[in-house]
């Protein structure tokens, strides 16, 4: 060390000493730079990279050697031989390139070691022979030792700094590889030049043979140049380095954009995956290592040949298998584009599995009752097509039930609506626990149900099933804490002998329901062939009554009310009769029930109240008529306007009519119900129960409406003077009667025993046989006339 | 009598009583084993549900009494309601009760056939009669009288589910 300094004290020019060691130092750190860039890159790009890296190392390198020759002074002429001269930067620029490729090639440290000792052997080599290349006025006299020492520090250096250089995990690395370049190229110069001593005694070695060129010059142009290349080796880095940073950021946008994309993108190289977006390893929960290099048969079912072929655009549903074995329905659109200069194909897939749900819930819905989750009545329908059809090939007799809940109707507006979807859905439920789970069960609408039973199935076994069915729907029901009771009527068509196909089918079930609920409810009936005459007949009859009201067939007959006080007619009671062109007179009893089925009730009861109120408007001021109004008639909304209309159509003083209802039109107690009730009163009609005592809590319908009059049921005074028990309550409902400002009625009343007791009882009114039957308004009209005279 | 849980309970605390007719006869050919299972079943869901209450059986007619939440007691009977081993169920009694009458017993076990009590015979052959409060007194009354069991007893009563 002492030698070196001493060295670098007394021989040295120190100024070109510290510009050997700048060039030094910025060669090996542009040097270092270069090759690191280099690495990044592939192909072309490295090598032109490599070969910029070269020639930064080895100019530099020569150079600092060259000036710090010069910079020896040995108080000797010193000239340089060009050809050995420009040979050493040949030299040190192949060396420098050999050991920057080795590196860059082949990976390892210990490669890069083997590199970096090359170059340093190289450094020294240059040395050696740009030493060798002085030409001066004596002779140079080497030390092995220190000769081997320089050499020793370049290799040691050497490897150090290339191991450093291509290492980008420590941060140290960064100033480290070239702090050991330029350690390697100072220090083996400044031991080289040590281990040389000079001796001037020597005969001048054929100088002037050699092309010379003064030191100084030498060193300017030496200077110039190492800047020339630092400078354009430095340009070109930057402007290399920020088009790649502008590439790389477009890269980062696309792949943005691509992990944005809601489809999932798969880039492929053939039928090998290039790349995936964010989407497809989030759709098939693979990550990008394991899509890297993945085929396509990989990721899906089947062998997708369209993928790889080329083609410009294609689209189609495919299935991927996802990184749990799961089968992912995709649609797929397939771009053949260009990529890194080669074709490439990019695959959109949209995930299905979303829609298909969707379209399963559809589906669902489309097929299924959504109060209850039951087959709706399209799948029914369809269900029981294909079951015929099945069994025309096996003969297995099976049924279909048809359903109908009974007193639903007065659930849904008693409890309201909700309290009647909990039924329904409760209904369901005894329906699906009491079924096998073979049998299909549906709801057609409203509280109508029906269910095929498969078959094989005897009648006796439906018939049990059915028994069954109307047991478990009748037991109570809780909804929301309330009781609630209801029933069930079914009707019962067995396959293949009860219809032929799904329409005749469910027809005859629907006739055996209809029977079932006439026969009382609560029960089961099975379609018999006599049924269809019995609709054609009510059908026929429908139609006939529907001529009626046209032509005039209706006709109003009136029966006596006697007033047992005044022992003299008050008025007469509306009854409608219904003369049939062929049948002749038809009874009320016969045909309302159907005309209240079907509607028909509204405009022939406009017509009764139209007809009475006329026919009383030309009896004596005295004279009441009173009219019977059904329930059917209250739910049609219209029923106060049409009295009224009735009123002033005939100018019957409002006094003069009594609206009768019975029970049934309480029974639903509405708002509504009570509401048109208080409205006819308003109007100054008076209103009637009719059929009193008959009902299920007669007592609590006067409670519930001021009645003006209460009309004592036919049964009790028949039974009056054989039954105790009826006679008690005429008494009491007389008794209730007058204590609470309400006229009595007696129904009925066909013998004088009778007509005494009721008058003893205290009763107002009389109504039977015994009074007077039903008369045309011709006979009544006589009457009046004829009392009119005995009167007067 | 009510157990703490109900006191938290801000549910209504109510009582079912029902009757209905037994099939298991019909059902079965060991209906003694398929009562005893249907038992087991109860207490499970019951002891769930939060329910208590009592089972009399005389062979041929069931009457229990379900004392707990409103809508447990609804949820439970409807699967009740549901079971094709009874039928003609009668709800006897639904109401609103202060405290339960047998917190401790999930479903306990009074097989009424035997004639040592007779309230519960009179009273399984005709409960319009016999007003649901008289059931649970009667019912009551005989299993404190005659049960000593340990306050918190959820288990059922082994000696009581002794076939005739």
């Amino acid at each position: 060390v002492l030698r070196v300094y001493g060295f670098i004290a007394h021989q040295h020019d120190p100024l070109l000493v510290a510009l050997a060691a700048i060039i030094a130092l910025f060669g090996a750190h542009t040097a270092i730079l270069l090759l690191r860039h280099g690495d990044g890159l592939r192909g072309a790009n490295r090598r032109i990279w490599l070969l910029a890296a070269a020639i930064a190392a080895g100019t530099t390198t020569w150079a600092t050697h060259f000036v710090g020759m010069l910079a020896f002074q040995p108080h000797i002429e010193v000239n340089f031989a060009i050809g050995l001269t420009a040979l050493s930067l040949l030299v040190a620029i192949g060396i420098m390139g050999t050991g920057f490729a080795l590196a860059l090639y082949r990976p390892g440290w210990r490669v890069r070691a083997a590199a970096g000792a090359f170059i340093g052997l190289g450094i020294g080599a240059m040395q050696y022979t740009g030493i060798s290349a002085v030409a001066l006025q004596g002779y140079l006299d080497w030390n092995p030792a220190a000769v081997a020492l320089s050499l020793l520090v370049a290799i040691l250096f050497g490897a150090m700094s290339l191991i450093c250089a291509l290492n980008i995990t420590v941060p140290a690395a960064r100033w480290a590889a070239p702090a050991m370049m330029w350690l390697a190229i100072c220090l083996s110069h400044l031991i080289g030049m040590g281990a040389v001593s000079v001796h001037s005694a020597a005969t001048p070695a054929s100088l002037g043979q050699l092309a010379a060129m003064s030191p100084h010059l030498l060193a300017a142009n030496l200077s110039i140049l190492c800047v020339l290349v630092l400078v354009i080796s430095v340009a070109a880095l930057h402007l290399n380095r920020s088009n790649m940073r502008r590439a790389e950021e477009e890269r980062t946008n696309l792949r943005d954009l691509a992990d944005m994309s809601v489809e999932g993108l798969i880039l492929c190289d053939g039928a090998s995956v290039v790349t995936a977006n964010a989407s497809f390893r989030q759709m098939s929960g693979f990550t990008q290592d394991a899509l890297r290099n993945a085929t396509l048969d990989f990721l899906f079912e089947g062998t997708p040949a369209q993928f790889i072929n080329p083609g410009s655009y294609f689209v189609g549903e495919h299935v991927v298998i996802g990184a749990r074995g799961e089968r992912i329905p995709v649609e797929v659109v397939r771009k053949s584009i260009v990529y890194s200069g080669k074709p490439h194909q990019v695959l959109a897939l949209r995930d299905l599995r979303e829609r298909r749900r969707a379209e399963e819930e559809i589906r669902f819905l489309a097929h299924h009752d959504s109060l209850t989750g039951l087959a709706n009545r399209v799948s029914f329908g369809a269900t029981l097509h294909r079951q015929i059809q099945e069994n025309a090939r096996d003969q297995k007799p099976f049924a279909v039930f048809a359903l109908d809940l009974d007193r639903f109707k007065d659930v849904n507006d008693l409890l309201g609506h909700q309290t009647g979807d909990l039924l329904l859905q409760r209904v369901a439920g005894r329906l699906r626990a009491t079924v096998r789970d073979t049998d299909c069960i549906a709801r057609l609408g409203g509280d109508e149900f029906a269910i095929l039973v498969s078959g094989p199935l005897t009648i006796e076994k439906s018939a049990i099933l059915a028994d069954r069915l109307v047991e478990v729907l009748s037991r109570p029901y809780i909804l929301d804490g309330k009781i609630v009771n209801i029933g069930v009527s079914i009707g019962i068509a067995i396959s293949p002998q009860d219809g032929p196909d799904a329409s005749a089918l469910m027809k005859h079930a629907d006739l055996a329901l209809y029977r079932a609920k006439s026969d009382g409810r609560n029960t089961s009936r099975r379609y018999e062939a006599s049924m269809d005459a019995e609709l054609q007949s009510r059908r026929k009859m429908e139609l006939d009554l529907r001529r009626a009201i046209v032509h005039g067939h209706l006709e109003m007959h009136y029966q006596p009310l006697f007033n047992v006080r005044t022992q003299s007619v008050r008025g007469f009671e509306a009854l409608l009769r219904w003369r049939h062109p062929i049948e002749g007179l038809i009874s009320p009893n016969d045909f309302i029930p159907m005309a209240e089925e079907t509607g028909l009730i509204l405009p022939i009861g406009e017509f009764v109240l139209n007809a009475s109120t006329r026919e009383a408007a030309s009896w004596d001021n005295e004279i009441s008529v009173s009219v019977n109004l059904s329930a059917v008639q209250f739910s049609g909304g219209k029923l106060v306007e049409t009295v009224r209309a009735a009123l002033a159509g005939s100018g019957l003083a409002p006094e003069r009519l009594e609206l009768e209802i019975t029970e049934s039109v309480l029974l639903q107690e509405s708002a509504d119900t009570l509401k048109t009730l208080h409205q006819l009163r308003d109007l100054g009609v008076r209103i009637a129960m009719d059929d009193f005592g008959t009902g299920y809590s007669s007592l609590r319908y006067l409670r519930s409406f001021p009645f003006d009059r209460i009309k004592i049921d036919r049964s009790f005074i028949q039974e009056m003077l054989s039954n105790n028990e009826s006679a008690a309550i005429i008494s009491a409902v007389v008794a209730l009667s007058q204590r609470l400002g309400i006229m009595t009625t007696a129904e009925g009343v066909e013998t004088e025993e009778q007509m005494s007791r009721i008058q003893a009882e205290g009763c107002d009114t009389v109504q039977g046989f015994l009074i007077g039957r039903p008369a045309t308004p011709e006979e009544v009209g006589k009457y009046l006339r004829t009392r009119v005279k005995e009167t007067a | 009598m009510a157990s703490q849980t109900d006191s938290m309970d801000a549910a209504p605390l109510a009582r079912l009583i029902y009757r209905s007719r037994s099939v298991l006869a019909e059902k079965s050919a060991d209906p003694d084993g398929l009562l005893a299972t249907i038992l087991q079943h109860a207490r499970h869901n019951n002891e769930r549900a939060g329910l208590t209450g009592v089972l009399l059986f005389d062979g041929e007619t069931f009457v229990q009494a379900l004392e707990g939440s409103l809508g447990n007691i609804e949820r439970v009977y409807e699967a009740i309601a549901c079971d094709q081993r009874h039928e003609a169920i009668e709800l006897i009694d639904l109401s609103i009760v202060e405290s339960r009458d047998y917190p401790n017993w999930t479903m306990a076990f009074l097989n009424t056939a035997d004639t040592k009590y007779p309230d519960l015979r009179r009273f399984m052959t005709n409960p319009a009669k016999a007003a649901s409060p008289h059931l649970s007194d009667a019912v009551f009354d005989l299993l404190q009288n005659m049960l000593p069991v340990p306050q918190h007893f959820t288990g059922g009563l082994p000696h009581f589910q002794a076939m005739a």
